[in-house]
């Protein structure tokens, strides 16, 4: 086991790899009555296309599998998993995104029992005709309930003007239609291609001996026998460099219009350190030039454009990366423009201070992650799918500097890669 | 195992209460202010524009982007002004959390500074016309925004129907025919009213050297103020004379069921604990009667579950469902309603919710924000509860206790949100 200690947070990281392929993470954290695991699998809604793991054929299954699958695995021949959860004092839950899916549970007492009981359950699938069946109207309802929310709405049509093929414009939970077609079949395939100890990440924080959970949980695994299983090849669609479509416009009971402007990114670095670069430079520079302490984004608030509800962002991953600048607005035409040219200005305007001001803000941000045992843990894993520790994101942005960042500027922000998604009132 | 009574009660020489939970468990140091204010409708929209036009500027920072920059500077410190509604209360709230300095290459007191960008966001106010025009402008929009979410909004429109004529019924921003009438001055006037009669509770919980922080707060904050004490006043009803079903209609994809109990039993009442009990059990967990029951065996919904309001003695159900299986689910939630009047409950339910509950109660500590707003709502009701005593108080909870809670709990409104056409 290999004990990685940061400078800044003081705090230790223990990382092992078992035979069978599985990584274990663990940060011991004193002081606390909580512990908290997560066991993730690098798998997520874009992974709908893959070679077979035994006929070695291209296949394609259902959109939304891998949040069925999310769904499902809760199912267990034993006994309810929400009861063994709930009868250790534990809560669990599970999220599914584009890339990954996530089982957890957090509880002060029962640890290792708890521990004990997410492995299993993840590890010992469990689907019916009959169960599978019973899920589809619980679904159903969750993505009605999107339906309804426009925030979401706004944000998915900003990904499908962004994408013609990539599949992240398919929604994570897929659509009614896709998820009645998903059979106990499909969601065997699924789990049998990608839920194996090498493609999985197990992340434990709290009040524990490293030493101690550790040779538990390797004495568990040996006996499972996993270690064997093919490698696994993904099959991602060619996406053009241009959008998709330029605006989309559609109709929700809102109050007042509500704007997103999405930006293609079509650079991405093949080293996990450069990867991590841009997108952290990225969002520094969005900050800069768009962030609450601009002079660009007072003015549209006080002009009304925008109000404390905004967003800007932007997310990079080894398959795709875009940016969002958006909020509720009276006029979306007039805050496009204003965003356009405020932009072109802004990146002529920066100066030594505030890079040195945003820099002083993401090594605090950086920091205050610790505070939240979920935050931690879903950056150190979401970081390890990319190929990097998240303990080494404070040396990466110290490479950073504002020629990077005008670089950037040149190379991203380019107006044949902006989509407008609008939702008006009805 | 911290707990949660970890706060020192302490007064400032202008009558202010502060709390401070000295640990080493953050990386960070919180402040927050809270002034508490009576939930009346002639000042509830008044004092909700209160935090946000002193967002906007003051002395030192004449405008927002002037707060931000500062904020950016002390290492993205993080402040926040919101209004909150407990019991019949209206709470204004400032928050500021700040890295520890003991993280950073610094030597920068950080405290300090912080101590002094809240006094001057709460003493100096710039407090001008436009500012107070734009955040008038603002938070209209957000008042008629509500009905964007079609969660909150049903949620809402439940506890307004059920306390229509109680302060309860008020939404904490106000009223958008109040706001329009407001002027600068009337808010302004009521600005000085709160700061100088409000009862001011101030939160401190990270790793501070105590006395240097009860000096720099008690120093800066000297202005005049002597609190109204008697201030949390919100009225119990617990009889309902008849259950009103309300529904309304609008272009949704998902049914919004939502229904509204009193239960009469608030957080200082003996009932409280079998109250938690009961809540757990019925429905705030995933092995829950209405969890089990609505989604896992019916496949009715994505989402049901039970929630307690314990300062003014509310239980709510709410769901997501298809428009059609509404009175399938109404008459499903009603049967583990009744269920829990005729004592049907599980040993395994009853000591699942009991061993859940306590968990809850012991990582309460690990959260700052969680530790604060808890500890608080514990001052609203004059019973601030030390984990260990809740503790006990819980494993004392028998399953009679809970047939006690069900008879006193009635059923007051059922409100559903249709689909149009």
């Amino acid at each position: 086991m290999v004990k990685i200690y940061n400078e800044i947070i003081k705090e230790s990281i223990f990382k092992e790899k078992l035979d069978n392929g599985l990584t274990v993470l663990m940060m011991p954290r004193a002081g606390y009555n909580k512990n908290y695991g997560i066991f993730a699998a690098n798998c997520g809604s874009i992974d709908n296309k893959f070679y077979h793991p035994e006929t070695n054929e291209p296949v394609e299954v259902p959109d939304g599998i891998a949040h069925f699958l999310e769904h499902k695995l809760f199912e267990s021949q034993k006994e309810d998993v929400f009861s063994a959860f709930a009868s250790l004092g534990a809560s669990a839950n599970a999220f599914t995104n584009y890339n990954m899916t996530a089982y957890l549970f957090h509880t002060s007492d029962n640890f290792l029992e708890s521990l004990e009981t997410l492995i299993d359950f993840v590890q010992d699938p469990y689907f019916t005709d009959e169960n599978v069946e019973k899920e589809k109207g619980i679904i159903a309802q969750e993505i009605k309930m999107y339906d309804d929310d426009p925030d979401y709405q706004v944000y998915k049509n900003m990904i499908t003007g962004l994408y013609h093929q990539f599949p992240i414009r398919i929604d994570i939970a897929g659509t009614v239609d896709s998820i009645y077609k998903i059979k106990k079949e499909d969601l065997n395939l699924c789990y049998n291609t990608f839920y194996n100890p090498g493609n999985m990440l197990l992340f434990l924080t709290g009040n524990f001996d490293p030493d101690k959970v550790i040779e538990i949980i390797k004495e568990k695994q040996i006996k499972k026998d996993l270690a064997n299983y093919p490698e696994i090849k993904r099959i991602y669609p060619d996406e053009p460099a241009y959008v998709n479509q330029k605006i989309i416009t559609k109709k929700m009971d809102v109050s007042q219009p509500l704007f997103r402007l999405g930006i293609k990114e079509t650079l991405i670095p093949d080293s996990p350190a450069e990867l991590v670069k841009q997108e952290i430079g990225t969002l520094m520079l969005l900050d800069l030039l768009i962030g609450k302490s601009t002079g660009l984004y007072q003015d549209l608030y006080t002009e009304g454009l925008l109000d404390d509800y905004y967003v800007n962002y932007y997310v990079l991953e080894k398959e795709y990366g875009y940016a969002v600048i958006g909020g509720r607005t009276r006029d979306p035409d007039l805050l496009f423009e204003r965003i356009r040219n405020g932009l072109r200005k802004g990146i002529k305007e920066i100066k030594t201070e505030d890079f040195d001001r945003i820099y002083r803000k993401t090594l605090g941000e950086f920091i205050e992650n610790f505070n939240s045992f979920e935050t931690v843990a879903t950056e150190f894993i979401s970081y390890y799918f990319k190929g990097i520790n998240f303990f080494e994101i404070m040396d990466i942005i110290k490479e950073i500097d504002l020629e990077y960042l005008y670089g950037r500027f040149e190379e991203f922000f380019r107006e044949d890669r902006f989509v407008r998604s609008i939702i008006n009132g009805d | 195992m911290e707990n949660i009574n970890c706060f020192k009660h302490l007064k400032t020489d202008n009558d202010m209460e502060l709390y401070i939970c000295k640990t080493k468990k953050f990386k960070t140091n919180l402040l927050q202010i809270f002034i508490l204010n009576k939930l009346d409708r002639e000042t509830v929209s008044k004092n909700a524009l209160v935090p946000f036009i002193l967002y906007r500027g003051s002395e030192k920072y004449p405008d927002s982007k002037s707060f931000k920059i500062q904020l950016d500077y002390l290492y993205g410190a993080e402040l926040n002004v919101s209004v909150w509604k407990r019991g019949e209360l209206q709470i204004i709230n400032f928050s500021l959390e700040i890295v520890n300095e003991k993280y950073l290459p610094t030597d920068e007191k950080l405290n300090k500074k912080a101590i002094l960008l809240l006094k001057e966001l709460v003493l100096s106010p710039r407090f001008t016309e436009e500012y107070f025009q734009q955040e008038r402008d603002f938070i209209i929009k957000e008042i008629k925004s509500i009905k964007n979410d079609k969660y909150t909004y049903s949620l809402l429109r439940c506890y307004q129907e059920m306390c229509r004529n109680e302060p309860f019924g008020l939404h904490k921003l106000g009223h958008v025919e109040d706001h329009e009438r407001l002027n600068r001055e009337d808010v302004y006037e009521q600005y000085q009213r709160v700061l100088t009669e409000s009862r001011i509770l101030f939160f401190v919980i990270g790793d501070i050297d105590e006395d240097a922080l009860y000096d720099g707060i008690n120093n800066s904050f000297d202005f005049k103020h002597k609190q109204d004490r008697n201030i949390n006043q919100t009225y119990v009803k617990s009889n309902v004379a008849e259950i009103k079903e309300i529904e309304e209609k609008m272009n949704v994809n998902q049914g919004k069921l939502v229904m509204g109990f009193r239960t009469g039993i608030t957080r200082n009442s003996h009932l409280y604990y079998p109250l938690l009990m009961y809540n757990g059990i019925l429905g705030s967990f995933p092995h829950s009667k209405l969890f089990q029951s609505v989604r896992e065996k019916e496949s009715l919904a994505y989402y049901v579950s039970s929630n307690i309001e314990t300062t003014k003695g509310l239980l709510i159900i709410t769901s997501g469902i298809a428009v059609e299986n509404y009175e399938k689910t109404r008459k499903l939630i009603m049967e583990q309603v009744e269920k829990m009047k005729n004592g049907d409950i599980s040993d395994d339910e009853f000591n699942w919710t009991r061993a859940s509950l306590i968990s809850t109660f012991k990582t309460m500590a690990d959260s700052n924000r969680g530790l604060s707003s808890h500890y608080l709502l514990g001052l609203i009701n004059d019973q601030p509860e030390p984990v260990p005593e809740s503790i006990d108080r819980l494993n004392a909870v028998k399953k009679e206790d809970l047939v006690e809670v069900a008879n006193r709990i009635s059923l007051d409104t059922i409100y559903f949100l249709n689909k149009k056409g």
